[in-house]
């Protein structure tokens, strides 16, 4: 009854002043939580921003409180939810999921074993977090809509030529500066997206803008030089995909 | 089911898209329903499923991973496992093989999630997750013929070719019973005349009628024959359906692998929230699933009190869906239509879905709600 209590002042704090979700901005974690070069048009992230409203401040609990190991502030969930949760999934899913606490912590409990970066520590607050702030008893935000002609633009590719570059300085700055998110093979590290056979691979011009300018968690890298992007692209267009 | 002709084709509305595409290019495109931006999970407005086939741009999207952008030059399409002669073919090589054409409705096992209570994890799917194509590919059997069946196979495992986000994150692999794959599965490389879209599996999925869509796995890059089904995450813990009926919220004691998707109507037209006039009104919707072709819709405006029969389209081939209509009398006021369907083997479209932890095959009575003034 006390953690009702505590949720429902959460949610009233939260439906009060939405501001800005920090996961877009620019934080001290946002150099270990990259990009995800799939994610599509500026329609379908309005819609992501729209469905995280985020209050002032972090609730105060009242006096009579629930156990310690449950307690984080709006703040600290807001971040450990783009580590844990947004590295993957776009925030559609986990806003429109109304789950209670049990149902959160079975899905936290899963992708933690399926490498999501949450220590044991963290489980249980998360999915008390989560089943505060898209709780079940709370309608969920419209869905956006996007275009057919949009959701397809995101995975076309813009051209089918391979770029000309040096593939071999392209692995080294690979290794470098992207491995450390999306894995030495590019295959991933839960923490940035795939990157073998990734449509944006042959979106050269996006491909470009997102290295430079970054985009959502991934840093920008606006010292890369023309010859140098063409060399990383050289590099991950040559990584054949296999069969799962 | 063999090749079709040209007049079966027409018969089954082939044309039908084309001439609704150009009256749509005339007014505003409906737009898909965002249930996940990244990998796109996208869901179709029921009132666009009018046609005999979905378009190919409207029909509904879901990734487990996101799209692999496959270089046909490298592509080939392995065949492994417990046959004769096992390959490694080019698109070109395994459209040599043989070529068919075949409808089929593609409904998502998750479709219709939201609406159970309690409210279950997963992509949020509301009504619009399912659509009809006209898929053209080549028969599993032609392939298992060619490859030659060793006695000891019992399952084929589509080896998919997105990638899982992180190596710990289980491939998405499905198997189904070697009956199933000689019976009526299509290796797919067009959809309604077009070549397959990526976003749609290209540059092959499997379509494996009559189950949902957790088998029609896409970007294929081969086939496994086997002994046993695939002992991956997503054949043993994943599409689990309860063997018995259990309360809302409730565990199940034995659960089985989902396959069939069961009998099901929706109303496409009018569409939710729609204003009409008072008097004559047409309802429009289409039936499919459940065991052998649907033989009825019926129709209620009283909550399910009485029933009007729906006039429905004569069933094709299995695995198809079947355009009914209803003629209404539309009084004034907020009215909201029921259907529900009732296939060859008796079975009916319950008014309460069979609650299953993942959320799987909500097959409860569809409703619209809409708006009748003077």
């Amino acid at each position: 009854m006390k953690r009702g209590a505590w949720s429902i002042a959460v949610l009233a704090v939260s439906c009060a002043s939405p501001r800005p979700t920090p996961i877009a901005s620019s934080s001290p974690d946002a150099g270990a939580s990259p990009v995800q070069p799939t994610a599509p048009s500026p329609a379908i992230a309005s819609g992501e921003s729209k469905a995280a409203p985020a209050p002032p401040a972090a609730p105060v609990p009242p006096a009579e409180q629930p156990p310690p190991a449950e307690k984080i502030t709006y703040e600290e969930g807001i971040l450990l939810q783009a580590e844990a949760c947004l590295s993957c999934h776009s925030m559609e899913l986990i806003s429109t999921s109304r789950l209670g606490e049990a149902g959160w912590k079975a899905e936290v409990v899963k992708m933690k074993n399926w490498g999501a970066p949450v220590e044991d520590g963290q489980v249980a607050p998360l999915a008390f977090w989560l089943s505060v702030q898209y709780s079940p008893t709370d309608s969920a935000p419209p869905a956006p809509r996007i275009s057919p002609a949009k959701a397809i633009a995101a995975v076309t590719p813009t051209t089918r030529q391979k770029v000309r570059g040096d593939s071999k300085l392209g692995a080294t700055l690979y290794q470098n500066a992207c491995a450390l998110c999306h894995g030495a093979d590019a295959f991933g590290l839960g923490g940035g997206p795939v990157l073998v056979e990734n449509p944006v691979l042959y979106q050269p011009a996006r491909f470009t803008g997102l290295i430079r300018r970054g985009a959502g968690r991934m840093p920008a890298f606006p010292d890369f030089k023309p010859a140098q992007i063409n060399a990383v692209l050289s590099f991950l267009q040559s990584l054949p995909g296999t069969s799962g | 089911m063999d090749s079709y002709s040209r007049r079966d084709l027409l018969r089954l509305g082939l044309l039908t898209p084309f001439a609704s595409r150009l009256a749509l290019a005339k007014g505003s495109r409906p737009e898909l329903i965002v249930r996940s931006s990244r990998p796109q999970d996208l869901e179709t407005p029921v009132s666009a499923l009018t046609d005999e086939f979905t378009p190919n741009d409207l029909f509904f999207v879901r990734s487990h991973f996101g799209p692999p952008l496959i270089d046909l030059k490298e592509w080939r399409f392995e065949v492994r496992g417990e046959v004769e002669r096992p390959a490694r073919w080019t698109l070109q090589e395994l459209q040599q093989v043989g070529a068919t054409r075949r409808p089929a409705v593609l409904q998502c096992a998750g479709n219709g999630r939201a609406l159970f209570k309690p409210r279950i994890a997963g992509a949020q799917w509301e009504r619009g997750a399912v659509g009809q194509a006209l898929w053209g590919g080549v028969k599993l059997s032609d392939v298992l013929n060619k490859a030659g069946l060793k006695p000891e196979a019992k399952f084929v495992t589509f080896l998919p070719g997105d990638h899982p986000m992180a190596s710990k994150v289980p491939p998405f692999r499905r198997s189904i019973p070697v009956e199933k794959a000689l019976e009526d599965v299509v290796l797919a490389w067009q959809m309604n005349g077009a070549a397959l879209p990526l976003l749609h599996g290209a540059p092959l999925r499997a379509v494996v009628p009559g189950w949902a869509g957790d088998h029609w796995i896409k970007w294929l890059r081969g086939i496994e024959v086997a002994t046993k089904e695939d002992p991956g995450f997503y054949m043993q813990t994943g599409y689990k359906f309860p063997t018995e009926p259990i309360e809302p919220g409730g565990k199940p004691k034995a659960v089985k692998t989902l396959t069939e998707i069961p009998v099901k109507s929706l109303i496409v037209k009018p569409a939710a929230g729609a204003r009409l006039g008072m008097g004559n009104q047409r309802v429009e919707g289409v039936a499919f699933g459940g065991k052998g072709p649907i033989t009825r819709v019926e129709v209620s405006v009283d909550d399910g009190g009485t029933w009007g029969e729906a006039q429905i389209d004569p069933a094709t081939v299995a695995g198809t869906w079947q355009r009914w209509e209803f003629h209404w009398i539309a009084l004034s006021g907020s009215q909201v239509l029921r259907c529900r369907a009732t296939d060859s083997a008796g079975s009916v479209q319950p008014r309460e879905p069979a609650w299953n932890p993942s959320g799987y095959l909500y097959n409860a009575w569809d409703e619209v709600q809409c708006e009748v003034g003077a």
